[in-house]
């Protein structure tokens, strides 16, 4: 692979595609965030996706914080967020890149 | 009056000493003194002999200065009772709606939503306890990854317990609850070790367990 090939390389990894696409530019709650996921048949267990959420929010490709709800009296913090701008790029960028790759194989003999 | 007075001591005279330091020191009061002012402004019965020995000047400085800390704290007291009132407000608003959301026409309402008081006291026991268990965690895994999953498993728990209200069913729905958070802690666990913790870990274990934990 050439090195300016490499560096085109989409900043996402499927999963992070996945949740970036589930998430659009709605605002969502990691709940629903999962539900959306595993509705795409991608199902994680709580702390793994919170985690990948992590990593995300540490990438700052999205913005979360705590917001409060009372449920039976009791106050429960609910985590919400947010596609950045910088989020935006890397979902279009690795959409280029794939939609690049498939046009590249569709010019191939073998899937003409 | 004696309470108010107690706290009159205990809270502001540390904040006059720390503010009017300057002030102090040139009216060359001692901290005594501010105790005596106090204990005096503090019984309605000595207010007539208030500041009796300072000039007319810092006896109206001291007693504005009092005043002023004194309408603070009562401020502050005032605040926290409407907190609790609107906290109380809150809570009953969030049971009475959900009842009117589901209460289904030509159907009795069976409500004894609002909870005793030994209900609530063993309900915060439970959390308290599954909050202390998850401190075995290190606090970047706690916070990043179990927390909010056990904000979402905790709202999960408070909706069923909504739904089954006998004394059996919230028993086995916290039996539940707490199998779930025990679950998610092992989860966090294993995902923190690392690949090689992990398959040195695997190897001990029988060829069933091997593919439960995805080795």
């Amino acid at each position: 692979m050439k090195s300016d090939e490499r560096h085109n390389l989409p900043e996402l990894s499927h999963l992070q595609f996945a949740v970036l696409e589930v998430l659009g530019t709605a605002q969502k709650s990691g709940k629903d965030l999962r539900q959306g996921l595993s509705e795409h048949g991608l199902k994680k267990s709580g702390p793994a996706f919170y985690q990948m959420m992590a990593r995300l929010e540490e990438a700052k490709f999205v913005e979360g914080w705590y917001s409060q709800v009372i449920i039976d009296g009791q106050i429960i913090k609910e985590r919400q967020y947010k596609i950045t701008g910088a989020g935006i790029r890397a979902l279009n960028q690795t959409k280029q890149f794939y939609h690049g790759r498939t046009r590249q194989m569709a010019a191939l003999p073998a899937f003409a | 009056m004696a309470g108010h007075d107690k706290w009159l001591r205990c809270l502001l005279l540390p904040k006059i000493m720390s503010e009017n330091t300057e002030d102090i020191s040139n009216k060359k009061l001692k901290l005594e003194d501010f105790q005596y002012w106090l204990d005096q402004w503090g019984n309605v019965e000595n207010l007539k002999s208030f500041g009796a020995g300072l000039s007319a000047k810092d006896r109206q400085d001291l007693r504005a200065n009092l005043e002023k800390y004194a309408a603070g704290f009562l401020d502050s007291v005032l605040e926290a009772r409407h907190t609790k009132a609107s906290h109380y407000v809150m809570e009953h608003a969030s049971i009475v709606h959900y009842e009117a959301a589901h209460h289904e026409p030509n159907k009795a309402v069976r409500t004894p939503s609002i909870e005793s008081r030994e209900q609530r006291i063993s309900l915060r026991k439970l959390f308290r306890f599954l909050e202390l268990s998850f401190r075995l965690l290190p606090p970047k895994t706690r916070k990043e990854a179990f927390e909010p999953a056990y904000d979402d498993a905790k709202a999960d728990y408070l909706n069923a317990r909504r739904r089954y209200k006998t004394k059996l069913a919230r028993r086995w729905l916290a039996f539940c609850f707490g199998m779930h958070v025990g679950l998610m802690l092992g989860k966090s666990a294993w995902g923190m070790c690392s690949e090689k913790i992990r398959s040195w870990f695997l190897s001990y274990l029988p060829e069933f367990f091997r593919r439960i934990l995805g080795g």
